[in-house]
């Protein structure tokens, strides 16, 4: 599920920046054929419809699709051969050659157990020392490379892309990503030692129920005490000694359990009968000491995932914000077909029948276009013009008194000035101006298309992060300045 | 109505955000490390510039925050306002009411400094069209009562004059036209001198900082000639020594010591030309242009184009060289009582123009060995010897030197401080400034730069002295000519 996100960010991204030298009427042309007239339910579905009919264009073979696709492939790949690793790891140690003997539970637990830990606690160490998961480099690094051979393998045709090649460059450009990017990576990667412990438990409990298991302990350390032993497994096997009754490590299989290879025997005679005591504590050692973090860790990167991925949404937005221009003049939630004939110009070849939403003209600060004009405007965005006002001429009390007979028509215009910084007044008005579903179509009349204002206009709105507010620039060749003409 | 004035002329510049209200104050205070953006609401908080000299304080600049929601503001303040006389009291009691609240941060902060006694400059941006919100704003600032005056910015582009002019001449005492991007230092004092007028209190203070402003002016080109004279003296007396094998210098080695003395010599010039630009503080010149696309001054002090536009033409060399030969071979004449006929001038200036010819294609960079011959033969058994690089031959490389100081410094000193974060040097009409000077002051500069040139190793005093004077003659001689 990581990776598809991982994938659709990919997607999102990469289509962006294809569009980025796309002249905007084409785009939005493009935008209505692919939602095909139907009606989104919502911006998230409209945005999920968009990428799906994008990917089809591609037949499926987007670099999100491919880069995700990899990354599951590989994924699940090291998941089994980490479960096989952690399987056989135990399975040397109770049934291989070197188990004539009694199985160490100090040595299984080492290997199986402790030694992931370690990791662990590096890694941990490591992301604290560190401060952000986005140094992480390796982690990364090593993905794609895994990515790449993965990729390298499955190209079918000489010419077929390199998607780690693709990713990495996408990657160094659109540095946004980064965190996402490692904490998806960092809470699968944490699957392999879930599998490794996983397989390690597996094999053991398979071991006990169908095998004889003998266990022992021993130590060349002599200042190791079975006491102190005893009273280290006591802590350890608590959780499941006090609530369950089950795998507790007493200090008489402790005592009787210790083994001397010089003598080959338990240090009791009853050593050998009561060795098999051992297994549900190892067990228990293995699910909640290594299992269990892992888990906890890998759960909490999945929410520091949805998180990162919501805070970066910066890029869905603006794309949600397309989407949701575009959409409103192909359909109205009113689901009946109207028969109005398809709307002329560029942005409306080839649409399904649509029926224009009635709208609220506000000249912003003396802004304003004529009628023919407008009328070009309103057509293409799918509008037919309900009502037209002005407001922002420096009366407060008038745009309140205009605001409050808002009788919630389906859209509204808002006609600004370029070179008018959006100062806050007219962030609030534009505010004041949203109402439920409908849409806010701020008309930017600007000299050229590359004016620094539009950044500067998308910028400060961005700041009220709604999609149902968009930016539509106007280059009108013939502007009517009301304040012009009363002067 | 009453209104409160601080004894230290001190102006607040407001407007509507983006209208270039730190520009105007980077160009009055000469102070280009104000963030100037073309980004709305960079300047949060009002901070102070002092215009001061030796220490001593002129007047005060306040760069405050635009007007974000001036209408609301109004609207507010006219609710609440119980009669005419009240109103400046009303605006304290706004500001005392929304001050550290999250509502009319901006309008708060600009009107701060305003309701603690300084007088009012309302920046409108002249190249846009007038609208009718922007009244809310001048309503506001009436309402505090305190001396006020508009500039108009960008009026060089500005189409809409006349329609800004005649919305703000109720509300304003004067209605001032101000390019903060293009404004010269005469026009800043001119803008000074009205500043004068608004306050009856301020007119001594003022006076005296337009006096003082203008002595500094002068100083500056003064200081400016001197750098100028001392990077010519430094610049053709310029050597550097290095060691090399007895049979003298490889090609690499010739070439890799032609570019050290290149690099000697621009940054020689580097120098001056910080040293003229911290005279007129400007501190952040920027350079982004592409090389190409730079005026001839900024381009590479070695590059072809600047060569063949910079300096004297070779008529003008030839000329100055055979004057120099036919001086020589006059006194030659004098001496023998004319017996010769005149054959010494003919054949001094025959000469003097012949050694131009020559100078002019011949290398540049001569590298020559330091020791004597007494020297050399004592050492000889050592293994290496010591050559000298330099001074640079060529006869036009002291005046391409100077045209491009010339240059520089016409630039500089007519370059507006709002434009440094914003614009590369420009001014430069492509010409050259030594090709226009009066034959005796070519000969007389190329004598003081020839006589340093032949001794590399002395101070040069007389010939600094000389040549700053000269080349203050023609930095005056500019001035007046751009003034005119």
């Amino acid at each position: 599920m990581a990776f598809a996100l991982l994938g659709k960010l990919l997607d999102i991204e990469w289509m962006l920046r294809h569009d980025e030298e796309r002249p905007s009427a084409e785009l939005a042309r493009h935008d209505r054929e692919l939602l095909g007239g139907a009606l989104p339910p919502s911006p998230e579905r409209a945005l999920e419809l968009w990428l799906e009919a994008r990917r089809r264009e591609h037949a499926g073979r987007t670099l999100g699709v491919r880069a995700s696709e990899l990354l599951t492939a590989l994924h699940v790949a090291l998941v089994g051969l980490s479960a096989l690793a952690g399987a056989g790891a135990a399975q040397a140690w109770l049934r291989g050659p070197g188990a004539r003997e009694p199985t160490n539970v100090l040595s299984f637990l080492l290997s199986t157990l402790l030694w992931p830990l370690g990791l662990l606690a590096i890694s941990l160490a490591l992301l604290l020392m560190r401060g952000r998961l986005g140094r992480s480099v390796l982690l990364e690094d090593l993905y794609l490379v895994g990515v790449g051979l993965l990729g390298r393998l499955w190209r079918r045709s000489p010419g077929g892309e390199d998607v780690a090649r693709q990713w990495r460059a996408l990657r160094r450009g659109t540095r946004r990503y980064r965190d996402l990017e490692v904490a998806t990576l960092l809470g699968a990667a944490q699957w392999y030692p879930i599998a490794f412990h996983s397989g390690a438990a597996l094999a053991l409990t398979a071991g006990a129920l169908f095998t004889d298991l003998a266990f022992a302990w021993s130590t060349t350390n002599d200042s190791l005490e079975p006491q102190s032993l005893a009273a280290a497994f006591r802590v350890v096997a608590a959780p499941w000694c006090e609530t369950l009754g089950v795998g507790c490590v007493s200090p008489e299989l402790v005592q009787a359990t210790r083994f001397s290879r010089f003598t080959g025997s338990y240090a009791a005679p009853n050593g050998a009968v009561l060795s098999g005591a051992w297994w549900p504590a190892l067990l228990g050692c293995l699910l909640l000491y290594g299992v269990l973090p892992r888990l906890v860790l890998s759960l909490g990167l999945g929410v520091l995932v949805r998180r990162r991925s919501a805070q970066l949404a910066e890029r869905v937005l603006e794309l949600r914000g397309r989407l949701y221009g575009v959409t409103v003049g192909v359909s109205r939630s009113d689901p009946t077909p109207v028969a109005v004939a398809p709307a002329v110009g560029s942005a409306g070849v080839g649409l399904a029948p649509r029926r224009a939403l009635p709208c609220w003209v506000i000249g912003w600060r003396g802004a304003a276009l004529d009628e023919v004009e407008l009328g070009r405007v309103c057509e293409r965005l799918g509008l037919s013009l309900e009502r037209r006002d002005a407001a922002g001429d420096g009366d407060f009390d008038r745009d309140e008194a205009l605001l409050a007979t808002d009788a919630s028509p389906a859209a509204v215009l808002l006609l600004a000035d370029g070179w008018e910084a959006p100062d806050k007044a007219t962030r609030r008005f534009i505010e004041a101006l949203r109402r439920g579903d409908r849409p806010v179509f701020v008309g930017l009349l600007l000299e050229t298309e590359d004016a620094p204002a539009l950044g500067i206009w998308r910028g400060l709105l961005g700041l009220l992060a709604d999609p149902r507010v968009s930016i539509e620039v106007i280059l009108p060749s013939r502007r009517a300045h009301a304040a012009e003409v009363r002067s | 109505m009453s209104t409160a004035l601080s004894t230290l002329p001190v102006f607040a510049v407001v407007g509507r955000v983006n209208r270039g209200k730190s520009s105007i104050i980077a160009t009055l205070a000469e102070e280009d490390s104000i963030a100037i953006s073309p980004l709305p609401g960079t300047t949060r908080r009002a901070t102070h510039y002092d215009v001061a000299l030796d220490g001593e304080p002129l007047f005060r600049l306040i760069d405050t925050p635009g007007f974000e929601d001036a209408a609301r503001a109004l609207a507010w303040m006219q609710r609440h306002s119980p009669s005419a006389d009240q109103r400046r009291a009303t605006v304290a009691a706004f500001r005392q009411r929304f001050a550290g609240s999250d509502e009319f941060i901006e309008e708060c902060e600009l009107l701060g400094p305003v309701l603690e006694g300084a007088a009012i400059l309302y920046v409108v941006d002249g190249s846009t069209p007038f609208r009718e919100n922007i009244m809310a704003e001048v309503e506001i600032l009436r309402w505090t009562g305190q001396p006020r005056m508009a500039l108009v910015n960008r009026s060089r582009e500005g189409e809409h004059l006349s329609t800004w002019h005649a919305a703000l001449a109720p509300a304003f005492s004067t209605v001032r036209n101000f390019d903060a991007h293009a404004a010269s230092f005469r026009e800043r004092l001119s803008l000074l001198s009205l500043f004068r007028e608004l306050v009856e209190a301020w007119r001594a203070p003022l006076g005296r900082a337009i006096e003082r402003l203008d002595v500094e002016q002068a100083r500056r080109l003064r200081e400016s000639a001197s750098a100028i004279a001392a990077l010519l003296v430094d610049a053709v007396s310029h050597t550097i020594e290095l060691s090399a094998s007895p049979e003298g210098l490889s090609a690499d080695e010739q070439s890799a010591a032609e570019l050290r003395f290149h690099d000697d010599l621009r940054e020689l010039e580097q120098r001056a030309r910080r040293r003229v630009e911290a005279l007129y503080r400007h501190h952040r010149v920027a350079a982004r242009a592409t090389p190409l696309d730079r005026p001839a001054f900024s381009r590479d002090l070695f590059s072809e184009r600047v060569w063949s536009s910079l300096g004297l033409s070779a008529g003008q060399l030839i000329a100055a060289y055979a004057v120099a030969g036919a001086t020589a071979g006059g006194a030659v004449d004098a001496v023998v009582g004319g017996a010769s006929i005149f054959a010494g001038t003919v054949i001094g200036a025959a000469l003097g123009g012949a050694t131009a010819l020559w100078q002019l294609g011949a290398r540049a960079v001569d590298i020559s060995a330091v020791e004597g011959l007494a020297e050399r033969l004592r050492k000889s058994a050592g293994p290496l010897r010591r050559f000298r690089v330099g001074p640079h031959q060529h006869p036009n490389f002291p005046f391409v030197l100077l045209d491009r100081a010339l240059l520089h410094h016409e630039a500089i000193r007519y370059r507006a401080h709002a434009l440094n974060a914003a614009a590369e040097l420009t001014l430069d009409d492509g010409t050259s400034r030594t090709r226009e000077l009066p034959a005796a002051t070519r000969q007389r500069l190329g004598k003081l730069l020839a006589s340093c040139r032949r001794s590399p190793g002395a101070e040069h005093e007389t010939e600094r002295t000389e040549l700053a004077a000269i080349v203050e003659e023609l930095l005056r001689q500019r001035d007046a000519a751009l003034a005119g």
